[in-house]
This record gives structure tokens, sequence and C-alpha cells, in this order.
């Protein structure tokens, strides 16, 4: 069967919440309300597949097997569903499988779902929890966190450079303020003040240097263009491209710390697949899990020389807030992008394309979408 | 750490045990059976001199669980002498700062405890500052 462009995968519905500590909230109760709400958005179209991104779920709930727990909690019984886990790319990964199940003919609907819930245990718990997606054996074994392998990158980053961590004042205080305007976000601006007061958490980095950990859900309703069309939905938002790559899961392993490989490659194969190159695109959103992870995806991915990732970008990027501002469930986060960046498409002037790239794994593992109104 | 788990990684740990590659020649740490290098496969042992530099730094106050006894302390990629880099705890830093390119060496250190998990105590390798 050839894959046409009545094929292509579009985006019909939607549904999100507020990222926050959803102390009161389940991880089953996040992600079935969002489906929901993603399905109604979509005017209930019968369901077919469900994708679970997350990446805790395992350790923080004790919950394996999300796909047939949360199907039967949004009252989705009988679908096919499972989990797709990548660390921050995870929800990124699920919207890409949903993406191939509709082209590929074999699936007609399909949510793609992100949810994640930090909150279950206490901060320095679900902090040491936050390492399983580093190299067990030879990271956090040692001590490694997350925290730590970002400043690792920020640290060699500014001696390779010479450059100091003021640097990074900008790009957060951006990410912040961008921020003030999402309702999902959990911050609302920042100033410089409280930027320069804030303690060093893992040299050269601060507090408000890595994104906090938080919960949160966000799904989406994927379908043919074609069965779209048949459904009458008026104007779907297009998935004109999509690509995942990965890296060596260790800092320690890569050839180059401050080239991120998976980026760069994701990236040009999403933007292949659209038949768009960079200079089509009208607004990005980049992983931003930590302040050095933006410098260096905005370099890798194209927009910024090398050395001046930190600089302000030639294009819109993260008007959302970005994980900085918005806060980062984790395996939720690229589906935060992908949904916010449909709705944005949708109050925009047709012909607009965006690339929305979530990455797992300080540089592991980098999923890109390119989307169209 | 699980026990077998602990045991299969003690020639790494203790001695920094890694494999050379018999097609390029590129050494090998962690052992992997593949080499990173050219693709093919490397089995042959080979044992790491321990030297090597400071390739990048940080220092943690925050320690996850387990590690919460050497805190704060800091953490690195070291770029061995023999070409590849290991994630390690610095040690015996002193009141020395620690620099990017400070050269080091491997020792044997107690890494984590479990706490009453398994009453596991994990060694395991660090490095510190070469003694001139
Ligand atoms: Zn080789």
């Amino acid at each position: 069967m050839a894959i046409t462009a009545s094929d292509e995968p579009v985006v019909i519905g939607t549904g999100i919440v507020p990222v926050r500590e959803a102390w009161e909230t389940s991880l089953r109760d996040l992600g079935s309300h969002v489906v929901r709400a993603a399905l109604k958005d979509a005017s209930n179209p019968k369901v077919d597949a469900l994708y679970v991104g997350n990446a805790y779920g395992n350790v923080l709930s004790h919950q394996a097997n999300l796909g047939a727990l949360i199907s039967e909690h949004s009252g989705l019984c009988g679908v096919e569903s499972h989990t797709v886990e990548a660390a921050g790319a995870s929800g990124a990964g699920a919207f890409r499988a949903a993406c191939i199940a509709v082209q590929s003919g074999w699936v007609d609907v399909a949510i793609a779902l992100g949810v994640e819930k930090f909150t279950e245990v206490p901060g320095s718990e679900a902090e040491s929890a936050a390492a399983l997606t580093l190299n067990y054996e030879y990271e956090s074994s040692q001590g490694m966190t997350l925290q730590a392998q970002a400043a690792l990158l920020a640290q060699r980053y500014l001696a390779h450079w010479n450059l100091s961590r003021d640097i990074f004042e900008g790009v957060v205080i951006a990410a912040y303020n961008h921020a003030a305007d999402n309702p999902n976000a959990m911050f609302h601006g920042m100033d410089e003040k409280r930027y320069r007061n804030q303690p060093i958490i893992a040299d050269p980095l601060g507090l408000y240097d890595t994104a906090f950990l938080a919960d949160g859900a966000a799904a989406a309703v994927i379908v043919r263009k074609s069965t779209a069309q048949a459904l009458g939905v008026a104007s779907p938002i297009f998935v004109r491209g999509s690509a995942n790559a990965v890296a060596p899961l260790s800092l320690h392993d890569r050839h180059d710390l401050l080239s991120w490989d998976a980026v760069r490659k994701s990236t040009l194969a999403a933007l292949h697949k659209a038949h768009l190159s960079l200079a089509d695109i009208d607004w990005l959103e980049l992983w931003d899990a930590s302040v050095i992870e933006l410098v260096l995806s905005l370099e890798s991915g194209g927009l910024l020389e090398a050395g001046k990732g930190w600089q302000s970008p030639p294009k819109p990027v993260n008007q959302s807030g970005g994980c900085l501002g918005r806060g980062n469930p984790v395996g939720a986060s690229g589906m935060y992008q992908l949904v916010e960046s449909v709705n944005r498409l949708q109050n925009e002037d047709a012909g607009r394309n965006a690339l929305i790239q979530a990455v797992g794994g300080c540089g592991a593992t980098a999923i890109t979408h390119i989307l169209s109104n | 750490m699980e026990t077998p788990r602990h045991w299969r990684l003690k020639k790494q740990r203790y001695a920094l045990v890694g494999e050379e590659c018999p097609h390029c020649k590129a050494k090998i740490f962690p052992p992997r059976d593949v080499c990173p290098e050219c693709g093919l496969e490397a089995k042959t042992v080979y044992h790491f001199s321990g030297k090597g530099e400071v390739y990048s730094y940080t220092s943690l106050t925050d320690a996850p669980a387990g590690f919460q006894a050497s805190a704060p302390y800091a953490i690195a990629l070291v770029k061995l002498e023999e070409g590849p880099i290991v994630t390690a705890q610095l040690t015996d830093i002193g009141n020395e700062p620690v620099k990017i390119g400070m050269p080091v060496e491997m020792v044997t250190r107690k890494l984590r405890d479990d706490g009453d998990e398994r009453g596991m105590i994990i060694y395991g390798y660090k490095f510190r500052p070469v003694l001139s």
C-alpha cells in the first residue's frame, strides 16, 4: 500500500492541564483527564489506539503497563495501547508512534498522551529517581544526577568558549518571561535581581538554570487527513515531518560533548520528510530541561553558530516559556510542546510551519516534529 | 546495587578493566564488546593505567540517595590517557580548586552504601589529583 498525501497525519483535538504540583491527583487520573478532554475536543471519534508517553511511572508510581491502565481508566477498553519511554522525549515518542500508526493505515484514530507524576514521593526521592534515565552502571552508580550532567556540559561549554556563567542569565529570564503568557506554565516571570540571587546547585548552574520537575499531562487525537475530512474537521493541524535520532546515552561516550548529534540528525531528518528547510520554519519549540540544553539545541539544530547558542536566536524560540518557564513533567513535556503548538497554529494565519523538538537524556534522544496549519 | 550486578562489574570498578579493539586499536571503557569507533567486535581485555585529566567537573551539595554521606562531592568527566572518558567522583581534593585539564589518577574508594536496604557498601573508582 503506497502512502499518499491524504494519509498524512493530522491533529484534530487536544487536551491539556496546567503543569503544577498536583498532590491530590494520581498518574492515572491526570492521564485519563486529558485523554477525555482531547477526545471531546475532537468531537468524540471512535478510538483505535492510545500511546502513552511516560518516563517515571515505573519507579515513582510503582506502575508499569500504563497502556492497559489508562485506557481502561479513560473508558477506552479494548483499544491498542502501550507505553513509549525515551526520558524527556517520551511524550514526543508517543506522538510519533501515533503518527506512524495512522499513516501506515493500521490504525484510524490514535491518541498520543504524555503524562508524568513527580509529586508522588518527597522532592529528594524524586530527584534521585530522576537519575533513572542515566546510565546506571557507569553514571548514576557514581553519584551522577540530571543536574550534574547539565552542569558538566555547562562547565565544559564555558571553558571551551572562554565565557562566564553570566551568559545564561538572558536565556533563563527570557524563558520565565515568555511563560507569563502561558496558562499551562508554573512560573510567570523572573527579574534580574531574583535570578542573580539564586543559589548555585551544581556549579556553574543555579536553581533557575534547570527546569523544576513537576506533574502534568497533555494529549492529542491524531488521524489521517482523509479521515479528518470524512469526520468533517474544519481546520486540522498537519504533521509534515517526524524523526527520532539517538546519540550515546552517557556523556562520557560522546565524541564531542558540545555537539549534539541526535539533535542535528533529528532536525535534518524531520525537515527532509517535510520537504522544508530551516528557512521555511516560522517558529520553534526546543528542549530546555536546563539552560545549557537549549544553548546546545540551538547550536546543533543550526539556528546559531557553535559558541553563540546563548545569543538571541534569529527566529522566535520557546514563546511558550519552555520547560524552564512551564515546569518540567519530563515524560509529558514533549506533549506539552506539541499540544501548545497545535493550539497556537490554530490561531495563526494559514501557511505557518513550526519545528517542535524534545530531547531525552541530556542530548541522547531527539524527537522532532514539523507542524503546519 | 544488586549483588550479582556488583559482582559482574567488579573488574571494571576495582581495576578499570576495559577492552582494546583488535581491528582499529581503540581503547574502550566501559567495555561493551562492540568497538564504538569502528563497529567491529572487540573483546580483548585491556587494563587502563588509571591516569588522566579532568575534562569537566561540578560539585553537588544535593546528593542522591546512597550518596548523602559523601556530600558535598565533586563529580567529573575524566579523560583517560588512553582516550576514553569516564564519569567518576573526585576525591582527596583538599583546598585545591578543581580545574579542567588537572591531572588525576584512579584510586579505589567507598562509593555508596545502600543504607538498610541490602547492607551493602559499594567500592569503586574515584580520581584524585596527581601527587607531585
Ligand atoms: Zn575498532
